[in-house]
């Protein structure tokens, strides 16, 4: 399923792997519509193997998998709805691995212009505020895959756990309604966001509103839980499979944030201190910055609606 | 996140950059949390319930800024350390005073230490004997031996670290970890000591928790 990479420099062949591989499992998803398919799909194809350094790349395909999946399942495509429901646990859990995104959200650029005055002086600033004019222009296919579609599949979603019910897989009464209040909050949240930013597509021009975004989203979801009477422990299907999943991909994103700091970091210590260094190194501190704040924001609220110990 | 993070800031080879964005994490959250005060009520009952947790933190910090003056390096790190634990001993210190839990004794032993600490550290012709005290105390297994540490300003720490010791033997089960064994001369330490120039920031990091959080009387004795 997975093409492999052999004879190409790593990084380019995981940038192909990527870009093609989308395109399969979209249509992986769209036969999922047609076929039955075997409960044990998720685990079957994007299982995480012992010492793979593929990791980010199944991560990928298959958060593009389930964001497909939602989107035939509000179409209208009845196998596609019942696979999704069965698999709400990945759903959800793919949509929150997505929203902590550090990649996703370093393509937008920083409007920190006091941090890049600061760390890089007058040209980081002025670059950057250039940088974010343009960006401003930029229309929004400019974006990559899963970046054009995050907000309509938080929106599909959303529609979708909306809808859920006790007959698609689980059990207990008060999980079905927070299910439905979950969905519910995340398609007010999302379509709060295309109302704030007065357009169809909620794109951010920045990566500290687009981090301001995804903390709202998030902030619902869990507000959600609490109006529930919920903790991430009951969720079915899930355990505390969430938290370990947001603590896993806060920590992954985290290890990448650190290489691409200590890289320029290193270059200033082996004395490159042109401009236009300067202006990376200052970018990506305030990349950091941005991260860091709406991982810190998340992570408190949980630790409000949770107690510690499941998240330590 | 106990596997993940706990395992990130213990272990010695990790780079000390991603060490101080994980504790510059840690430090936002807490600060975060106990600035709602709102919430502090769940927050209270949340510290008392989950000590032990509160506790697997706080001796993380420890093993983490242990491993930084080993080698010499992560001023940052240092700071978000200091500010870290400010946060989580104020929140802790909110919890009942009548509660004598070995995991409310081992944040009081903590914040003692880490007192310590931030007082020796603030004083600058300290710091190169500094590193290669604490070095040496962190990987010397049982108790302390009776000639370190040389210098009488160093006294205090090492019983410190003894009391820290002896809690940590009753919380936490002992894993065997390669480097903590690994030998420190005190020459070595000063050498990376020499490295280790504290930054303004940090230094205010550390005089806010020296300031903020009072030794308590009986520390040390």
């Amino acid at each position: 399923m997975i093409p492999t990479t052999i004879g190409i420099k790593k990084s380019d062949a995981q940038d192909l792997c990527c870009r093609q591989s989308v395109g399969l499992i979209c249509v992986l998803a769209a036969l999922c519509s047609i076929c039955t398919v075997p409960s044990t799909l998720y685990h079957d194809i994007f299982r995480q193997r012992k010492q793979d350094d593929d990791s980010q790349l199944i991560q990928h395909l298959r958060t593009a998998f389930s964001c497909e999946l939602a989107r035939l399942a509000t179409k209208g495509f009845s196998k596609c709805s019942a696979l999704a429901m069965q698999h709400f646990g990945d759903v959800l859990n793919d949509t929150i691995v997505s929203l902590f995104d550090f990649q996703s959200i370093k393509k937008h650029p920083t409007s920190n212009t006091t941090l890049l005055l600061k760390l890089g002086g007058e040209y980081s600033r002025r670059k950057g505020a250039e940088k974010l004019k343009q960006t401003s222009a930029t229309d929004a296919n400019d974006f990559g895959y899963m970046d054009q579609n995050l907000w309509s599949w938080c929106e599909d979603a959303g529609k979708l756990f909306r809808k859920w019910n006790l007959r698609d897989g689980h059990t207990e009464p008060n999980k079905k309604f927070w299910i439905n209040s979950a969905g519910r909050a995340i398609e007010s949240a999302c379509t709060q966001i295309r109302t704030s930013e007065d357009g169809d597509s909620p794109h951010a021009t920045s990566a500290e509103k687009e981090c301001g975004m995804r903390r709202e989203l998030l902030r619902s979801i869990f507000a959600s839980m609490k109006q529930s009477h919920l903790s991430f422990g009951d969720l079915p299907g899930t355990h505390d499979g969430n938290v370990r999943s947001i603590a896993g991909c806060i920590t992954k994103n985290v290890f990448f944030l650190s290489k691409t700091v200590s890289y320029y970091e290193e270059q200033l210590r082996w004395g490159c201190e042109d401009d236009d260094s300067l202006y990376k190194r200052a970018e990506i501190r305030a990349y950091e910055e941005a991260y860091i704040g709406f991982c810190a924001s998340v992570l408190s609220d949980m630790l409000r609606r949770i107690v510690i110990g499941y998240m330590y | 996140m106990k596997d993940i993070i706990a395992k990130r800031l213990k272990a010695p080879r990790v780079d000390h950059t991603e060490k101080e964005i994980i504790l510059k994490l840690l430090s936002r959250v807490f600060e975060e949390y106990s600035e709602d005060s709102s919430e502090i009520h769940d927050g209270l009952s949340s510290v008392q319930k989950d000590g032990e947790a509160y506790c697997a933190i706080l001796h993380t910090m420890k093993t983490c800024l242990c491993d930084l003056f080993a080698a010499g390096t992560g001023v940052d790190a240092i700071k978000y350390i200091f500010s870290c634990a400010l946060h989580i001993v104020n929140l802790q210190g909110k919890t009942s005073s009548n509660d004598i839990s070995t995991h409310t004794a081992y944040v009081h032993e903590f914040t003692n230490w880490l007192n310590i600490c931030g007082m020796l550290l603030q004083e600058e012709e300290l710091l190169p004997e500094m590193c290669g005290v604490v070095a040496k105390l962190n990987t010397s297994t049982g108790v302390r031996n009776s000639n370190e540490p040389p210098n009488p300003k160093f006294a205090r720490l090492g019983e410190a670290f003894d009391n820290l010791r002896k809690l940590e033997d009753k919380l936490f089960r002992r894993t065997l970890n390669p480097y903590a064994k690994q030998r420190v001369s005190s020459n070595a330490g000063q050498r990376l000591g020499q490295k280790l120039k504290l930054s303004r920031s940090c230094l205010k990091a550390i005089k806010d928790f020296t300031d903020k959080i009072p030794m308590s009387k009986s520390a040390g004795q």
